[in-house]
């Protein structure tokens, strides 16, 4: 009698039970959204330890730890111009505690130069650090100073052009093409590498994010174009690609992305704590005084704009120049 | 002059005494414990140094690098697991030493080499950083590929039974490092799809997995067997034994200036790095021996060798880092994102327009080096008490500290990556295949295949390329005129053994 008057009372509970199981497993699933961050977030960075950009994303993490009273743990994920980070970022969940950092190219332009396992609506995008300063440059003792006597030696001798990246490769196989050159592309591992095979004489010409801006002053290096649309800050004189009769300019960012789906409320908090920390003085003071990047910050909907117009003349740029 | 003084006078304060002995500290410390390293004590360190002057800042990390080279020799000597690549050709004397009951004067023997060696690096690199600067800017891709075929072929050479194992474990270690993503067209290779590996198989994982968890397998499968061994005692009760005087200085100087001079021109070089320095230079001090068959049973000058050679290393590494901004190593990276942070722009005007600065920092180095020869002396007698406690206790904490410090330093992936290698550490030291050959292809493998591509690409199918790069040349000659010797003398070694 007893044992059947138990077994009752649990029968009877059961659908309570479950109702009960089911606002708690809302309730909580709301706490997780109002009450994110409760644990440490891990911030992967697609540049090796000791750069310029890696000294950026670490700084911007120390402000955004004071904006969420949670560690942000930077991981350095190098390699392929940032392919590497953006395809293990694609694979983490998007719950708010993992975000990645590289330049824009990484997911606007790879998806379409390189088989990859991700594409550029993988992901959410949340806001730029600064913006790159991207040009074409060469040795302070190279036997042409600007772009016509670039083209004019290159018919002559060919030209050697350090890369880093499938994308910094593809434009000077552009180059290569329209102007009737034969351009050798030498594949490099970054930026410093880069300026001192250019000073070195081991190369004649290369692609730099911004590097260069240090060895302007001495005459090493000399700037022959802007790969950005328009010109550059520190190289008033010299002409954006887009004036030379090339449609496109390779304007880039260093910028924060997170796997696409994060809760909305998350998504919201953590990109406002992401514009603050970029916008602090201390990360605008090394962008612009001691890297000189412009420290331009932009919203979400801005960013995705952007990396969604760029990735459509990827596309149709890799769709004209397949066979 | 007045830069150099303002510069000295910046350096010796009490706050940065203070701190740079804190990093020598720390540097030995996390060092001497197998599978920590030094580099883990600069990755945590940087953080902190965003709240320190510039000069206070770099000589914390500079300090922890330079503690971090001693204290590599401890775990390689006391118990044949070395914490690091660079520290692997300390065994080959430092251990056998222990064994005879000779711990403390080996270690002895590593701090009197890598503090002389360390001394006399930073020397060059305060007098002649900038010219030897320009030197290194000259060394192109193919220059670059022919010194690193020059060292395959040293450390080929030096490796004992078999040429033909030896070869294949290069090979395999080649293999492995090629794992990861093109240089080039960014296209995945061995990765099998998985993410973790596309940036390449860990060099942490590889080499503490290979060269010291390997090694702990070893030792403690022989242990359960009851055929291995106690662990040697220091020798802390026979001070006879273990006397390290002046004599025995002057006995190691001829290899420690050797080894010094090797390590102080790789490091001068970017790129190449302590490990090969540390083998080469123990490979010349082995060749120019009257008695080489006495390496690897327990030679003073081996464990001097060796650790001259990569303890030179860290200053001489300051040369590309100085002026053209290129970091030899990973610890040199880490040191480079320190000045960035502190808004120094390491480069050829960094001589001229920081000068005040620049002789800071060499302060602030001599004053690590004085810190690492001071604590050296009593570290070293308190690292050899280590050997005093049961191997039961001392193994399962050093697999312990093995996998944790690979889970920080990089991802619970890697640690998996790691049982994997030390599988195959065991397998090669039971198959009698050289780990060494297998961690040099490893290391410097990445490097000589992009400067080879780089080399083709740039030469174009022309010869005239080659023909006009006379120190790529020499090398070259140099590699082929080694082979030779090294061929002759293994058919000589041949034909004494068919009569």
């Amino acid at each position: 009698m007893l044992s059947a008057l138990t077994r009752l009372k649990d029968r009877s509970r059961l659908p309570l039970l479950m109702i009960w199981l089911l606002v708690m497993a809302g309730v909580s699933s709301a706490q997780a959204d109002t009450d994110w961050p409760n644990k440490p977030l891990n911030l992967l960075v697609g540049f090796s330890p000791g750069g310029g950009a890696d000294t950026l994303a670490r700084l911007v993490a120390r402000e955004l730890e004071s904006e969420l009273g949670q560690p942000v743990i930077v991981r350095n994920i190098a390699g392929g111009g940032g392919i590497v980070m953006a395809t293990s970022l694609k694979f983490a969940a998007a719950d708010g505690y993992t975000l990645g950092m590289a330049a824009n190219s990484a997911f606007d332009g790879m998806p379409w130069v390189a088989p990859l396992r991700y594409d550029t609506y993988d992901f959410d995008y949340l806001t730029t650090i600064s913006q790159l300063q991207n040009a074409l440059v060469a040795s302070g003792n190279a036997p042409f100073s600007n772009w016509d006597e670039m083209i004019a030696y290159g018919r002559q001798h060919g030209l050697n052009y350090g890369s880093v990246s499938p994308i910094t490769r593809e434009v000077l196989n552009m180059v290569a093409e329209r102007e009737g050159i034969r351009i050798r592309i030498i594949p490099m591992r970054g930026g410093m590498e880069i300026m001192n095979s250019l000073i070195g004489g081991h190369i004649d010409i290369a692609w730099s994010a911004g590097i260069h801006q240090a060895f302007l002053r001495n005459g090493k290096i000399r700037v022959i174009a802007s790969l950005n649309d328009e010109r550059l800050r520190t190289s008033p004189q010299q002409p954006a690609i887009t004036e030379l009769g090339y449609p496109m300019g390779y304007t880039g960012y260093f910028m924060f992305a997170v796997p696409k789906g994060m809760p909305a409320q998350i998504h919201e908090r953590l990109s406002a704590a992401l514009i603050r920390a970029s916008q602090s003085p201390t990360v605008a003071q090394l962008a612009e005084q001691r890297m000189g990047f412009p420290n331009i910050v932009m919203s979400p909907e801005q960013l995705t704009e952007f990396i969604h117009s760029a990735a459509e003349d990827y596309r149709r740029a890799a769709a004209d120049s397949a066979p | 002059m007045h830069d150099l003084l303002l510069g000295l006078a910046d350096a010796f304060t009490l706050t940065n005494l203070l701190y740079i002995a804190l990093g020598v500290l720390i540097g030995q410390i996390f060092a001497a414990a197998p599978g920590v390293g030094a580099l883990m004590a600069i990755t945590i360190a940087v953080p902190f140094t965003f709240y320190l002057s510039p000069v206070t800042a770099i000589g914390l990390l500079v300090g922890i690098n330079k503690g971090g080279t001693l204290g590599g020799a401890v775990s390689a000597i006391l118990m044949n697991t070395p914490g690091s690549p660079e520290a692997t050709a300390t065994t080959f004397d430092g251990y056998p030493m222990s064994r005879k009951g000779q711990a403390l004067k080996a270690l002895r023997t590593a701090h009197a080499s890598s503090v002389t060696g360390d001394a006399l690096s930073d020397l060059v690199l305060f007098l002649v950083a900038a010219p030897l600067a320009l030197v290194a800017m000259r060394m192109g891709p193919l220059e670059m590929a022919a010194v690193v075929l020059v060292a395959f072929v040293v450390v080929g050479g030096m490796v004992g039974n078999s040429v033909l194992k030896g070869l294949i474990a290069a090979a395999l270690g080649v293999l492995l490092s090629l794992v990861g993503t093109d240089p080039e067209t960014a296209g995945e290779r061995l990765s099998f799809g998985i993410p973790e590996l596309m940036d390449g198989l860990a060099i942490s994982a590889v080499g503490i997995g290979v060269l010291a968890l390997g090694e702990i397998f070893r030792q403690a499968i022989y242990h359960q067997r009851g055929s291995l061994h106690r662990l040697p005692d220091a020798g802390l009760g026979n001070p006879a034994q273990n006397h390290f005087g002046w004599r025995d200085y002057r006995h190691i100087a001829p290899t420690i200036f050797k080894s010094t001079g090797i390590g102080t021109l790789i490091g001068a070089i970017p790129g190449l790095g302590s490990t090969a320095a540390a083998f080469l230079g123990y490979a010349s001090a082995k060749r120019s021996a009257k008695n080489p068959e006495n390496f690897g049973k327990g030679d003073i000058r081996g464990v001097a060798a060796t650790e001259a050679a990569n303890s030179a290393v860290v200053g001489s590494n300051f040369i590309p880092l100085l002026s053209l901004g290129i970091p030899g190593n990973v610890a040199a990276a880490l040191i480079l994102g320190a000045f960035v942070i502190h808004g120094i722009t390491p480069g050829p005007q960094l001589f001229t327009d920081q000068a005040r600065l620049v002789y800071a920092i060499f302060g602030a180095m001599v004053i690590g080096t004085l810190c690492n020869l001071f604590f050296g002396l009593f570290t070293m007698r308190l690292f050899a008490k280590i050997i005093r406690l049961p191997l039961q206790l001392i193994l399962p904490c050093v697999v312990l500290l093995c996998v944790t410090g690979i889970i920080v330093a990089s991802n619970l992936f890697s640690a998996w990556l790691l049982i994997g290698f030390a599988a195959l550490g065991f397998l090669m030291r039971m198959l009698d295949f050289s780990f060494v050959t297998f961690i040099i292809g490893f290391v410097l493998g990445p490097m000589f295949e992009l400067n080879v591509r780089q080399s083709v690409l740039l030469a174009d199918g022309n010869i005239g390329y080659l023909l006009d790069r006379p120190i790529a040349c020499a090398f070259i000659l140099l590699a082929l005129v080694l082979i030779w010797r090294l061929s002759r003398r293994q058919a000589q070694a041949g034909k004494r053994l068919a009569v």
